[in-house]
């Protein structure tokens, strides 16, 4: 107990001197954002409603190191899907973000309704009728078609490669496609698949007018049917769009929507205390005390999120269950969810968060308990403990601050006689060396990282023993069943059921090291109003207003 | 002196052929795919191929060097595989506003390393002399990244005067007001190592040339200060103008770090991206382009010289 009070006390030196620091750089004195007290209730009715030119500017900044490509699957991942691409451009299907209580829905988007037929191979979508692309050109069955042949079909003279790359793994699984009329569309899939509609909520419609008429050039003019217009791209810079007044699921209330790319978590925090951006996407942990003191809103919720390692069970030590438990047992998440994090993340004793619906409540929990963690190891063959490496990114969008929290995992599993030394590898370096096996070579024994749309798919690609990226290795024939099975079934309680046992399976198993989930943080401006935070990575911006 | 210009432009053929060669190895080196950056961490291993395949990337790789030479010399720098535009308008873009950076830093550097050289040279025990100490050190040893997170710290968060990123306000179009108050703080950024390098430079060529005997016969003859200091500059100039020559490749290197810090959409800015995407065509291109104007300006810094120095114009007219 006096162990942990030392190792909090020192967790708050040292965040108190990263406080410090930033307090230096952030200013002694009062800046002029600083007077605004009054913290406002988020979700209120704009007072002005949605007529003409009513909800003002909203200046984001964030975490994407560039402006990401206005395609319909735009560059800088899922941060650039997020806020250009699912602004831009829509899918057949898409979440409800309206609230942020329980897990998004999946509802109709461009397409009003589906169903699958007799034998679970073809879907068939109605489309949505009236609706018309940027340009003015309508959507329907032939967009449809040719947006379809564009990302799927290699000979189809408007084929782009770099399209087709971003949502590759939800269409891999699209076997066929064909115009039943203008308005219906029919998709057929390899194999019985019950996850197309979910899959489909990442393939976005382009205008095919634009497409054509643009050629090379598209990405200039880009044209689809979401809420926000294209307006101009200042390279480096800023994406400006503006609200498109025909948007089929009611005009935003906002006049212009700017996003900025500032990869520095602390040039966000200036620049919105500073008063140049209305919205800074991560702030971090350092920053919180500040911001809110300040009477900026510091949004956090929930959202399918995972930060974990990876345990080689190509080696002798990590294929060992109880190794694998012991270390989850070493890890004191709730003081690195408080006192490092400052409330950004929360715990992870699982793959899901309490109240997720793939979340067991019977599972096995690993508490903080360093006692079992080292009974553990001795059943296990290991009384001293052992040694061994973790690798881990620099940096990235959902890998949260991989270093600062690798480094208290290390002091974590020290003191149960585990000594790991961190290996920091730069993004792209790592994707490279995983594709040869586990990361850098095959005697590191974690590898961690942060997923930020853990879906059902990353869990396959965790836990499934015949998913390439199951970097792990971890394999269960049961688990591996369950999965297969889930993509199956069609009846949405039966599936999660069958999802929630694999995780409660891989979970007792200690498959991975389970760390924490992150929280979404985001600050935003005091005069920003209408967000509603959902339990999701994406965000609907058509609800905000700036006063 | 026409045919040792014609002469140094030649030799810049064969350093650009080597630049092309060692950036194309360079980039073949660095671990890492640009279809990482485009397909997800789920893709597999045939979609990887395909994308690889699609790019050109999958050619042998004399292959893919002088295909990408031949392009080169029909003007063609490629296209982005991440923009999806062409390099060479990218580069263009981009470096319009790198050069508006790196004048303004430039200039204010060499402003303030000449002044404060000078006074010290001729003052060695006055304030100015310890300021030129300070820069001195300071200039060459302060990281730049660090000092623009201090900069901005101090203008930009605490008193608020200057806008801590961008080239303009977001959102608004270009005027010049606003443009000079984004540049002030990269260009103090980007021009500090310059300042540091070049005020020792200006201080030492002074103070030896003070010290010499023309000094002193000019001296004897009852010229006044100014004419003393007239001729005394036209000798510190050759120095001064090769060690500038040399301080427009430092200013290209801190560009990239100050471009990056401070969103200044310019060449620095567009390779780091580039980098870290792996985006070959842009990565090479933009090498190439910095590499070919470093070289240029050094040549003509080169030339420069023969006009302020008949001692180098007297022994090229020997040699030739």
């Amino acid at each position: 107990m006096l162990k942990r009070d030392r190792r909090r006390r020192r967790l708050r030196r040292w965040s108190a001197g990263w406080a410090i620091f930033l307090a230096v750089l952030l200013a002694a004195c009062t800046s002029q954002s600083g007077s605004t007290g009054s913290t406002a209730e988020m979700g209120e009715t704009a007072g002005t409603g949605s007529g003409s030119g009513s909800g003002g500017e909203l200046i984001i900044a964030m975490t994407a190191g560039d402006v990401p490509t206005p395609d319909t699957y735009p560059t800088q991942g899922q941060e650039g899907l997020r806020f250009v691409g699912f602004q831009i451009y829509d899918a057949l299907t898409r979440w409800d973000l309206t609230q942020g209580d329980t897990l998004p829905k999946l509802v109709g988007g461009l397409a009003t309704e589906w169903e699958v037929s007799e034998d679970k191979l073809t879907w068939t979508f109605k489309l949505r009728e009236g609706v018309t692309f940027h340009d003015g050109t309508p959507f329907n069955a032939d967009a449809v078609i040719f947006n379809l042949d564009r990302i799927l079909d290699q000979n189809f003279p408007y084929y782009n490669a770099q399209a087709a790359a971003g949502p590759r793994s939800q269409t891999t699984v699209i076997a066929g496609y064909e115009k039943i009329d203008d308005y219906t569309v029919a998709i057929t899939t390899h194999e019985p698949f019950s996850m197309l509609p979910e899959n489909m909520a990442f393939v976005t419609f382009a205008s095919p007018e634009a497409v054509k008429t643009y050629g090379d050039d598209y990405l200039e003019h880009p044209s689809g049917t979401g809420p926000f217009k294209f307006e101009r791209l200042v390279p480096g810079q800023e994406l400006v769009m503006v609200r498109n007044e025909n948007y089929w699921g009611g005009a935003p209330k906002l006049d212009r929507l700017i996003v900025k790319p500032m990869p520095d978590a602390s040039s966000r925090t200036a620049a919105l205390l500073a008063g140049e951006v209305h919205w800074a996407e991560a702030p971090s942990p350092e920053a919180v005390e500040r911001l809110k003191s300040q009477g900026f809103n510091l949004i956090t919720n929930t959202y399918p999120h995972i930060w974990r390692s990876y345990l080689n069970q190509d080696l002798d030590v990590p294929k060992d269950v109880r190794v694998r438990q012991a270390l989850n047992y070493a890890i004191d998440r709730e003081t690195m969810a408080e006192a490092l994090l400052m409330g950004l993340g929360t715990p992870s004793t699982q793959f899901w968060y309490e109240g997720h619906e793939f979340y067991h409540p019977d599972a096995v929990k690993y508490t903080y308990d360093p006692e079992k963690a080292k009974a553990l190891l001795a059943e296990a063959g290991y009384p001293g403990g052992f040694s061994g490496r973790i690798v881990i990114p620099a940096s990235g969008s959902g890998h949260m601050w991989p270093i600062p929290m690798t480094e208290y995992i290390q002091q974590n599993l020290l003191a149960i006689g585990v000594d790991m030394k961190i290996d920091v590898m730069e993004w792209q370096t790592m994707l490279q060396n995983n594709r040869a096996g586990f990361p850098n070579d095959r005697d590191a024994l974690g590898f961690a990282w942060g997923t930020p749309t853990h879906t059902l798919l990353s869990f396959y690609n965790t836990v499934h023993s015949s998913s390439p990226t199951n970097h792990g290795k971890y394999a269960n024939p049961k688990v591996d069943e369950l999965l297969d099975q889930a993509y199956q079934t069609f009846d949405e309680a039966e599936r999660n059921a069958l999802i929630r046992e694999a995780s409660r399976i891989a979970t007792d198993e200690a498959a991975i090291l389970f760390v924490v989930h992150d929280l979404n943080a985001r600050a935003l401006a005091p005069n920003v109003k209408g967000f509603v935070q959902p339990q999701s990575w994406f965000a609907d911006l058509t609800t905000v207003w700036v006063e | 002196m026409l045919r040792y210009a014609a002469y140094r432009v030649m030799l810049l053929v064969p350093i650009l052929l080597g630049v092309t060669l060692v950036v194309f190895g360079l980039n073949q080196m660095i671990p890492g795919d640009p279809v990482d950056f485009l397909l997800d961490a789920d893709a597999t291993p045939a979609d990887r191929e395909y994308l690889r395949a699609y790019l050109g990337l999958d050619r042998p790789l004399p292959m893919q060097y002088f295909t990408w030479l031949g392009n080169l010399l029909e003007g063609d720098f490629g296209r982005s595989f991440i923009k999806q535009r062409a390099v060479l308008d990218l580069i263009l873009e981009s470096f319009a506003n790198t050069l508006i950076l790196i004048l303004a830093g430039g200039t204010l550097a060499i402003v303030v390393a000449l002044v404060i050289g000078i006074l010290s040279a001729l003052y060695p025990r006055s304030p100015a002399a310890m300021l030129a100490n300070v820069l001195g050190i300071s200039g060459v040893s302060l990281p730049n990244f660090w000092v623009a997170l201090l900069l901005i710290g101090l203008f930009s968060v605490t008193l608020g005067w200057l806008p801590a990123s961008g080239m303009r306000t977001t959102g608004s179009d270009f005027s010049l007001g606003d443009l000079a108050a984004h540049i002030i703080l990269p260009a103090i950024t980007v021009g500090l190592t310059t300042v540091g390098t070049m005020t020792r430079i200006v201080r030492a060529a002074f103070a030896d040339l003070l010290k010499q005997d023309f000094v002193l016969a000019l001296k004897a003859k009852g010229s006044v200060r100014r004419s003393i200091l007239a001729h005394v500059f036209k000798n510190a100039l050759p120095p001064i103008l090769t060690v500038a020559g040399l301080e427009i490749g430092s200013l290209l290197g801190g560009s990239v770090i100050t471009e990056s810090i401070f969103s200044w959409p310019g060449v620095g800015k567009l390779m780091y991206d580039a980098i870290t995407q792996r985006d070959y065509p842009v990565i090479q291109g933009g090498i190439l382009f910095v590499s070919f104007l470093f070289v240029s300006v050094n040549v003509l810094v080169d030339v420069l010289h023969g006009c302020v120095d008949p001692r180098i114009r007297k022994s090229l007219r020997g040699a030739t």
